[in-house]
């Protein structure tokens, strides 16, 4: 039911409100919430701020402004901060690269992580000395495991009075960031402060991508330069870094051609470096050519669109049948059991890091190349050849994994009429009929998928058909609460059209989250709301951490005094802090009411540019598979379901 | 029930050898990442270990023809759903609609489940004495139990009883 109650927020009146609908929440159906509080405004200064045009420096700069420049100057896409690090972000505002404020350092670092996911492009976060740097680690390390281009930039008082305590907010940080990321420096000699940053792209910028960790002490940042000769190594991009790539030794490919030609049943597992070296037509051709099924792995989905007969990344059991694995690009190297193929398939492995082939899995052929560079080359030798039962194999898989989603949907519909609630396999369900099923072009919404157990349900039905299309949430490092943050990214990108988002420029973005993992970015609502990015955010609400189980008696190590620390209060209201935060908030808790509930926050976000919170009330039980089978789910990887690489 | 069968691949002796070669050529490949095997009045016993940290066990009694990947699945009592859905799986991996990389040939290997106390073994009884396909398929059954049936609803046992990632 709609309110049209219209007063301000206070603390008091919101927590009230929340504790009514708290205790009416069992029996409540779905609730719009308009945005009824018109005291929530964008402060005209920000459209104002958005509206300048940029101030390109010149000398005298700083080294700040020298920074920025040569930031510009390499293409750096966005960068995402809180206050702090004034000279580095007020620099590189006024050089024209894309600016965002949010709420916290670690989700402006989440932002720049999920903006390169689905870009391919490098993305700065910022954030002050001290408790504004170390509030990005996980965020850091979460973008090293997804191998993201991210540039962490971070003050860092001053070199002066290194190892006092004078002041406040000092720390070493580059030991911090240390074996979660590729490159690392405090820049203390302020005359190289343009030569580090070239330090700095030739790392993000070549080979495979993780991020690179600058730390600015006031005398680099706030050093004025009269003129270029007080620089050293101060010079274009084109001398301090190539843009050539490593191409594979041809006998390597002639082998490699050999061997996929003799094999009855080739898949390609297509990963990051497929997507950050821009291979995705070479792969196609590839797979095309030689009738070889290619299944997606990897921080992002969309390197070979679902819809293509080829596809395997919607067939699980097909990859038990796969006579050959060729790994392209895959950064984050499963271990033995962990990739469902057969044990017998002998495995070929095209990466850029001769030092990583043969890492975790045993390799047969061993290719040192860029991907695009090996790609192509192979679908030059590569023989043509058609495999018409593999083809239909895949296609019998497919519809099988199809027909297990369905009968997932018909329990979970039925589970919903009795428990009075919402069960993860009706918004899995829905969530594809509003993209994938319904007026909206199928490869128009990019989508942030995140969550912990949702996750298990809704990947099945998330499709990707063009890159970029799917951020993979907790993809490797398992942070499921930087969603939301994501989504300012990933919202960022498309309002901006970087990169391959480009045809889908302003579209609105999908997120799915937990209760849990809402929690920990929940503020960046405000972000959002305050950049008008529009976003649709879908939080499942099981009242409990998604390993409750393991806090319960009869798990591994559960017990019953240990439950309590699994639990939340029940029914709460998160859509309501998205109300606060300036979005929509929608409160649903039946199944037939989640549709209609997204079609219209779709076109809020459309026709409006808001934001929505959708609160799906469920119960924790629903991951339970004697109660509710089949419960939480298992997952394979690599494909729709892979996040742990 | 089969009787013993005739072996046509030379004696009990060569028999053993040549599934330990198998094994063997899995763990110089890569497929196990630690192997050893030993042998005891002609029977092959190995441990690998492979998909878990928990050594798998593969037994082989030249005599009888049996390939056994002793105590695979352990806590998984007999009136248990979970077993019941695992024999019905085994059972479905010779179903005439699979096509032939992934199906076990019945005329060629008799397959079965031993449940001890809750411990389940599987054997795979050749009966053409093709030791490479025998171990082939196997290896494959063992996989496929893990990677594929595994994967079904079954997320506590292996977080139980195979140290799987809660998360």
């Amino acid at each position: 039911m709609a309110s049209s109650e219209r007063r301000p927020v206070s603390r008091r009146n919101f927590v009230a409100k929340g504790a009514v609908a708290a205790a009416a929440a069992a029996g409540a159906q779905a609730s719009t919430t308009e945005r009824r509080d018109s005291n929530i405004k964008i402060p005209a200064e920000v459209p104002a701020s958005l509206a300048e045009a940029t101030s390109l420096a010149d000398f005298p700069m700083t080294g700040a402004q020298v920074f920025a420049k040569a930031c510009k100057a390499e293409g750096l896409a966005a960068l995402f901060c809180a206050p702090g690090n004034y000279t580095v972000i007020n620099a590189l505002a006024s050089e024209g690269v894309p600016c965002y404020g949010g709420r916290t350092e670690g989700m402006m670092c989440s932002a720049a992580d999920g903006f390169a996911r689905v870009t391919a492009e490098v993305a700065a976060a910022s954030g002050t000395e001290g408790p504004g740097f170390t509030n990005m680690i996980m965020s850091v390390a979460a973008a090293n495991a997804a191998r993201s281009p991210v540039l962490v930039l971070a003050s860092n008082m001053t070199v002066a009075l290194e190892d006092t305590e004078q002041a406040i907010q000092r720390v070493y940080q580059q030991p911090t960031t240390e074996g979660m990321r590729k490159y690392g420096k405090r820049l203390i000699n302020p005359d190289r402060v343009h030569e580090y940053a070239g330090y700095a792209f030739r790392q993000l910028k070549t080979g495979i991508p993780r991020p690179v960790h600058l730390d600015f002490p006031g005398e680099v940042a706030r050093r004025v330069f009269e003129s270029a000769e007080e620089l050293s190594y101060f010079y274009g991009k084109s001398k301090y870094r190539t843009d050539s790539r490593p191409h594979p030794s041809p006998a390597r490919i002639a082998e490699a051609a050999r061997r996929i030609d003799r094999a009855e049943r080739p898949i390609i597992v297509a990963s990051a470096g497929v997507f950050y070296s821009r291979a995705l037509d070479a792969l196609q051709a590839v797979a095309e050519r030689g009738d070889i099924a290619v299944v997606e792995s990897g921080p992002s989905r969309g390197h070979f669109g679902d819809g293509h007969p080829l596809s395997a990344s919607t067939a699980p059991d097909a990859l038990l049948s796969a006579d050959l694995v060729v790994l392209v690009g895959q950064y984050c190297m499963p271990s033995v059991g962990e990739y469902s193929f057969d044990p017998d398939a002998p495995c070929i492995r095209i990466d850029p890091d001769a030092a990583d082939i043969g890492r975790n899995l045993p390799v047969d052929l061993g290719i040192v190349s860029c991907e695009k560079a090996a790609l192509e080359a192979l679908a030059e030798e590569l023989p043509r050849r058609r495999r018409p039962a593999w083809r239909d194999e895949l296609a019998a898989a497919r519809a099988a994994f199809e027909a297990e989603n369905d009968e997932h949907y018909r329990l979970g519909l039925q589970y919903s009429q009795q428990a009075g609630c919402v069960h993860p396999a009706v918004i899995a369900k829905e969530i594809e009929n509003l993209l994938f099923r319904g007026a909206i072009p199928k490869d128009r919404t990019t989508v942030v998928s995140g969550g912990y157990g949702i996750a298990r349900y809704v990947r099945r039905r998330l499709r990707a058909y063009r890159p970029g299309q799917i951020c993979n949430g907790a993809y490797q490092y398992g942070a499921i609460g930087p969603d939301i943050g994501y989504t300012v990214g990933v919202g960022a990108a498309v309002q901006q059209g970087a990169g391959p988002q480009a045809p889908h420029r302003g579209a609105p973005v999908v997120a799915v989250t937990g209760d849990a993992g809402f929690a920990y970015s929940a503020m960046e609502v405000e972000t959002l709301s305050k950049y008008r990015i529009p976003a649709i955010i879908i939080v499942y609400n099981n009242n409990a951490w998604g390993v409750w189980r393991s806090g319960a008696s009869g798990g591994r190590s559960g017990t019953a005094r240990a439950q309590h620390m699994y639990l939340f209060q029940e029914n709460l209201r998160y859509e309501k802090i998205g109300e606060a935060l300036g979005a929509r908030g929608e409160y649903v808790t039946r199944a037939e009411d989640l549709g209609p509930v997204l079609r219209r926050s779709y076109e809020a976000a459309e026709k409006e540019r808001l934001s929505t919170v959708i609160n799906c009330q469920a119960i924790k039980e629903f991951w339970s598979a004697r109660d509710y089978p089949p419960g939480f789910l298992q997952k394979v990887e690599p494909g729709c379901m892979a996040y742990y690489h | 029930m089969h009787g013993l069968l005739p072996l046509t691949d030379g004696s009990a002796g060569d028999s053993a050898a040549r599934v330990e070669a198998l094994l063997r050529a899995r763990a110089d490949r890569g497929v196990f990442r630690a192997f050893a095997a030993s042998s005891e009045r002609g029977r092959l016993e190995c441990s690998a270990v492979w998909l878990v940290e928990r050594p798998l066990r593969i037994l082989f009694d030249p005599a009888r023809g049996d390939l056994e990947f002793r105590d695979l699945l352990p806590n998984l009592p007999a009136e248990s759903r979970l077993y019941e859905d695992l024999a019905r799986f085994l059972r479905g991996r010779s179903a005439d609609d699979l096509p032939d990389h992934r199906r076990v040939d019945p005329q060629r290997l008799q397959l079965r489940e031993r449940n001890r106390n809750g411990s389940v073994s599987v054997l795979l009884r050749s009966l053409d004495g093709d030791w490479e396909y025998c171990v082939a398929k196997g290896l494959k059954l063992v996989n496929e139990v893990f990677m594929g049936f595994l994967r079904g609803p079954y997320h506590r046992y292996m977080v139980t009883n195979f140290a799987e990632p809660e998360d």
